[in-house]
This record gives C-alpha cells, sequence and structure tokens, in this order.
C-alpha cells in the first residue's frame, strides 16, 4: 500500500492521462440522477451521490449477447472474442466495488477445479480498474457497515481516493495487479505524514457516522422456521413485486437466457431477472413454486440474509448501499426484516 | 398538515373501537426521510402510528383488497378515490358498500426526488422538516431551506380533483397551504419535444430499467397476467431494447388512457425519474377533447369506449 497526494486541480489532468489507455468512466449526475458515464472534459463529475444503477451494470450488463451461431454448422461464435476495451471506473463508492466481489463469489469462484466460472463476468473483471471514492459523508440509508463493509472499505478496489480538502489522497493497492498503472509520478506526489493523518481523522469520522446502525446478521432461527414467519405475509401486503430493489440492488446478480433465431442464425442472450416477478418461476407445466408475492418476498430476504451466508462463510449478499430502501415505493427496509427475522 | 393527522387518528380509532371496520388503511412513517408506507391499522392503539403529511404519495385504490375478506376503511385523495371510482365502474369494488371512504382534501403532495436534488444529491437527505411555505432539508454539512412551491409533485401541481366528490367522513386542514397555479398543463397536450415523435418517445424512455414498478404501483394495472407476463423473452430480448420499451409503455398508456386519473404513483416510483404519465397524459386529453370524458370522477354512466349494447354497431367494421 501506498499513498500520494493529487491536487485537485490536477484532477482533470490525472484524468485526461488515464483516458489516454482506458475507458473510463465517470460518475455524473443529470437531472438528479448519477451515471457512470464516459469520460470527456468538463464534466462536473458527482462523488457525492451513489450512481443510480451501481457498478455492476458494468460486470453484468442488463442485457448483453453471449453467442452467435448459425444452423450451418460453424463453431458458435462468443460474442466477446472481440474484448471489452479496458475500462476504468473512477470513483467507486466502496460499497458498489465490494459487491463485485460478493458477485465474483458466484460468478467467478476459482477456489476449485469444480467450480463454475462465467467468462463473461470474469473477463470484465479482469479488464476493470476500479479507483473507490471514500464516503466521507455517509447518507440516511447507508449502512455499509451493518452489512460487513464500511465507508473506506478496500475489497473489489485497486485503489482508493480519500477527498481531504484542496487534496485528494489516493491510495494505491500495490497486490492488486493492476493498481500501478494508477501511479502517475509527474501529476502526483508521495503522501506526507500529515496528509495520511488527515485522512485516517476523515475515515474515522464516517465510521463514527454510520456506528449506531445495528449490525445485519444471518439469522439464529433455523430456515424452516424463519419461512413461517409471519413477516412475510404482512410485507407482502404492501409489496408490488416490482423489480426495483433487485434492478438497483449491486449484489443482485439473476439472469434470463434467450435464444433469438431467425432464418437459420441465433443469438443466445441474457437479461436481468428478478425473483420479484411471476414469471422468475413458472415452470413449463404452469406449477408456479412461488405463486405469489408473500414467496418472493421471502425468497429475496432468505437468500440475502440466509441462504447466501450458507454457502459463502457466513458474509450477507447485501453491502449496505441503501439504494433499495431508499427507492422501495413501499419502503421495505432489509435491516427492518433482519431485526424481524433475526 | 398534522391537524389532518390527527382528525384522521381520532376518526380510526373510533372506527375500530366500535368494531365498523377491520382495519383503517393508511400511511404510516418509513424508515428513511420522505418514505411513508401504506399501513393497515387493525386496533386503536395500531391507529396512533397513522400519518398524515406531504408525503403520503402513493395511491392508495392499489392497496385496497378486493377479495371482501374484510371491511377497511382507507384515506383518500382525491386521487385515490378517482380511483376507487374507477374500480367501482369497472365492478371490482363496490366503493359505496364496500369500503369506508375517509376522504381528504388533499393540499398537494411534494416530490421527494425534487427534494434530493435541492440537497445535492439522494444521500444528502438526512432530515426533512416541512413548515409553513419553507422545506428545511438538514445535509451532512448544514441545512438548506427551499420553498414548498418548488418541490410539489408535478401531478398536484396539474391535480384537478384535490378531494373526493363523496366520502363517508371528509377531512381539511383548516389553513391549508396553497399549491402553485399548476405551471399550467391541465388544458393542453404534453408535447414531447421538438424532435421526430420517434426520437422523443425514445428519448423520453431510454431509462426505463422494466423493472416494472409503474404498472405495480398503479391501481389500474390490476390484471391477474399483463401482456408482458405471457412471453417474458420476448420483453428481456437483448437486442433493440429500446423498441421493446416503447412496446410496453405504448401497449400499457393504451390500456390505461381514458380511465388513468394521472395520479402520478407511476413516476413517484419509476426509479429513473421517467415522467410515465405523460403519456397516458396525452392521450386522456385527445379523449377529453372528443367525448369531454374525464375518468374516475362519477360512480355511474358510461365510459368512452367501455360498453357495448347489443344496438351496437361499430362504424367500419368490416367483415371477415
Amino acid at each position: 500500500m501506498s499513498s500520494y497526494i493529487l491536487r485537485k486541480e490536477r484532477l482533470p489532468s490525472y484524468l485526461k492521462r488515464l483516458a489516454e489507455k482506458y475507458d473510463v468512466r465517470v460518475p455524473v449526475t443529470v437531472d438528479g440522477i448519477t451515471l457512470f458515464s464516459p469520460y470527456q472534459d468538463n464534466l462536473a463529475l458527482d462523488f457525492t451521490s451513489h450512481a443510480r444503477i451501481s457498478a455492476k451494470s458494468f460486470f453484468l450488463p442488463q442485457r448483453e449477447v453471449l453467442l452467435h451461431y448459425d444452423t450451418a454448422g460453424d463453431e458458435p461464435q462468443d460474442e466477446q472474442t472481440v474484448a471489452d476495451p479496458h475500462k476504468l471506473l473512477f470513483g467507486v463508492k466502496p460499497c458498489d466495488a465490494r459487491a463485485i466481489e460478493l458477485n465474483a463469489r458466484l460468478l467467478a469462484d476459482d477456489s476449485s477445479e469444480a467450480s463454475v466460472q462465467d467468462i463473461y463476468f470474469k473477463r470484465r473483471v479482469d479488464n476493470t480498474i476500479m479507483l473507490g471514492y471514500g464516503c466521507d459523508q455517509p447518507g440516511a440509508s447507508c449502512f455499509c457497515p451493518s452489512a460487513g463493509g464500511g465507508p473506506f472499505d478496500r475489497a473489489g478496489l485497486d485503489a482508493l481516493i480519500t477527498d481531504i480538502g484542496d487534496e485528494l489522497l489516493v491510495t494505491i493497492f500495490e497486490d492488486r495487479p493492476k493498481a500501478q498503472i494508477l501511479v502517475h509520478d509527474d501529476l502526483m506526489e508521495e503522501a506526507t505524514s500529515e496528509s495520511l493523518e488527515v485522512a485516517a481523522r476523515i475515515e474515522e469520522d464516517a465510521v463514527k457516522i454510520l456506528s449506531s446502525m445495528p449490525e445485519l446478521v444471518k439469522p439464529e432461527p433455523k430456515e424452516s422456521e424463519l419461512f413461517e414467519l409471519a413477516l412475510w405475509e404482512e410485507t407482502a401486503r404492501r409489496c408490488v413485486n416490482c423489480g426495483i430493489c433487485t434492478y438497483l440492488c449491486p449484489t443482485c446478480t439473476c439472469f434470463d437466457m434467450m435464444d433469438e433465431i431467425s432464418e437459420g442464425c441465433g443469438t443466445q442472450s441474457r437479461c436481468w431477472d428478478s425473483c420479484m416477478f411471476g414469471l422468475f418461476t413458472l415452470h413449463a407445466s404452469g406449477h408456479n413454486p412461488r405463486p405469489g408475492g408473500k414467496e418472493r418476498v421471502r425468497q429475496r430476504f432468505m437468500h440475502k440474509l440466509s441462504y447466501f451466508p450458507d454457502l459463502h462463510d457466513g458474509v450477507l449478499s447485501c453491502v449496505g448501499c441503501g439504494r433499495c430502501v431508499l427507492y422501495c415505493p413501499v419502503n421495505i427496509d432489509i435491516r427492518e426484516i433482519s431485526r424481524m427475522m433475526a | 398538515m398534522n391537524d389532518l393527522q390527527d382528525q384522521i387518528i381520532s376518526k380510526a380509532k373510533a372506527l375500530l373501537k366500535e368494531k365498523r371496520v377491520d382495519a383503517v388503511l393508511g400511511f404510516c412513517r418509513g424508515t428513511v426521510p420522505m418514505a411513508r408506507r401504506p399501513f393497515w391499522a387493525r386496533s386503536p392503539e395500531e391507529a396512533e402510528l397513522l400519518c398524515w403529511d406531504e408525503f403520503c404519495l402513493t395511491n392508495l385504490a392499489n392497496f385496497v383488497s378486493i377479495d371482501g375478506e374484510e371491511v377497511v376503511a382507507v384515506t383518500a385523495k382525491g386521487c385515490d378515490w378517482r380511483n376507487l371510482v374507477v374500480h367501482h365502474q369497472e365492478g371490482r369494488l363496490d366503493v359505496t358498500r364496500q369500503i369506508v371512504v375517509l376522504g381528504i382534501d388533499c393540499e398537494g403532495m411534494l416530490d421527494p426526488e425534487k427534494i434530493r436534488r435541492a440537497a445535492g444529491g439522494p444521500e444528502r437527505v438526512l432530515e426533512v422538516h416541512c413548515t409553513g411555505e419553507q422545506i428545511k432539508i438538514s445535509v451532512p454539512d448544514g441545512e438548506i431551506l427551499i420553498d414548498r412551491a418548488s418541490v410539489y409533485r408535478q401531478s398536484c401541481l396539474e391535480c384537478i380533483q384535490h378531494a373526493p366528490l363523496s366520502a363517508d367522513e371528509l377531512f381539511q386542514n383548516p389553513e391549508p397551504h396553497r399549491r402553485p397555479d399548476s405551471g399550467d398543463s391541465s388544458g393542453e397536450k404534453p408535447s414531447l419535444g421538438s424532435d421526430t415523435k420517434e426520437d422523443a418517445l425514445r428519448n423520453h424512455f431510454k431509462d426505463c430499467l422494466m423493472c416494472f414498478a409503474c404498472r405495480d404501483i398503479c391501481p389500474l394495472c390490476y390484471c391477474s397476467r399483463c401482456f408482458v407476463d405471457v412471453e417474458k423473452s420476448h420483453w428481456l430480448t437483448a437486442q433493440a431494447a429500446i423498441d421493446r420499451v416503447l412496446d410496453f409503455h405504448f401497449f400499457r398508456a393504451h390500456h390505461i388512457a381514458g380511465r388513468c386519473t394521472e395520479c402520478g404513483a407511476c413516476e413517484t416510483a419509476c426509479p429513473m425519474n421517467i415522467s410515465v404519465r405523460q403519456l397516458v397524459t396525452k392521450l386522456n386529453r385527445d379523449i377529453a377533447e372528443s367525448t369531454k370524458y374525464i375518468p374516475g370522477m362519477k360512480m355511474d354512466g358510461d365510459v368512452p369506449d367501455g360498453v357495448f349494447r347489443p344496438s351496437y354497431h361499430e362504424p367500419s367494421r368490416r367483415r371477415v
């Protein structure tokens, strides 16, 4: 780990330099919605708001073509043999970056030979550099420490920026193979011990703001007991089963696949899907194991707080970004559900 | 609006105590600033949790159960009531017999997204206090004061019926806030910009995620099987996604045109701030122009293209 100072007036030159080699994406707010946009000169960057759509969309896009094939018997063509240009996400929130690590547990697990890798996701992870921006002003809907992260958590990041006033402190995580390309000696100076102290204080303050949040934990009761809780019925009364929570969630990775064939040529593609939708589990027979809102809302929280941690060393499938809480039209709050499950 | 809230709570308590209803459907406070959630108070104690203020945004007609198993009293703004009326007209619910309408002479709701924008971002809103004509937003580095008039929800500015026209009880604030004039689009047809219609529509819906929140929050989208749920892969296609997005919004708009009360629940729910309502508003204006019909204003009477009589002949019907 090494730290550098980047004076704020040099940020445009720094970004320009990075953009010479990478497809740089920066957070930009238009009409109240922050999204990662391709870098251009003179964009007003917004490091305060969470991107409305999390960084997951760069690794698991909402829609993507996987294969082209034809009936003539040629080998299927993998859409990504033409690889994406290497991307650099600048100003990613630590919660979003941590989510990519959680997604990788599912989609790019290389712990054993038996594990399955999603090559599309994996390639993008390999080809993307993530430069984080520490949250010095966590929001009212933020609860990253409760979910096992933190406003300056480094999980999934190649480097992390701390805003220390007139300067940015850029901490490079050298154990990450691509981190070194973020160091540009002519634009940055080595960090002084004073600036490191300032950054440490800023981090402490942010952690303090979030410390009052109760911890989100894997519920104690057995799954069979959790399954029968009255809270599912109650919650389902107001849940409208829209896809907002799952689509905005950085850790939701469910997708559906489809083939579209015409005139001897076919395309296999995939799209985000949502456990909130009735069709998600509808069988070809017509039977639906999750026929109603109660079963679907239960599935979402059981997956995040019970099934996923069971399979992944107790780690919850939630990073505490707060999007589902903030944008749910009927204010279903995972923190509250977690308390009721515990 | 505290006065209104007190009136609602005391009425709800009385109804529940006298066991005249099984539940009072209203709003209670949520867990983040400006969030209010649909809430069923089932006892006089629970009625204490009912709240009423400028963030009771969603349309409760969407949450009224039609199975008739319980008697519910509903707090209804003008728009909620108009949607109940459409349900009544369409034979889903007998509003006069099956539910108790606690009407509210609505002063107009505020738009959380406008307030978030004024605060400098959604996460910066720590608390919101609405007193008089000023809104005080607490943000991490201080406070921001804005005029109430600048943050009304657009559909509330265009609202033509603030209070139910018939209700078991009607609550009014003795000193109502004055919402500004609509800025006004109630008479004119919304314009979709100067580009070609197709480009304008593509642009209008370009951020749509197909989360279907607009449909799911809409009291009038009650089909047991929506047309987009018939063949999912068609709607989730990876190619030309915007065409599918437009298909969805077009079909939906035509399905609710002449029924939609323009309550704004859809655009309030939209996580991408798309003004979903605009397309239907345009169709509604066309219908109003040719038939003088305004949806959801009276329980009886015909609805345009909604009734078939034996004597009815479609003018240019082609026989196959």
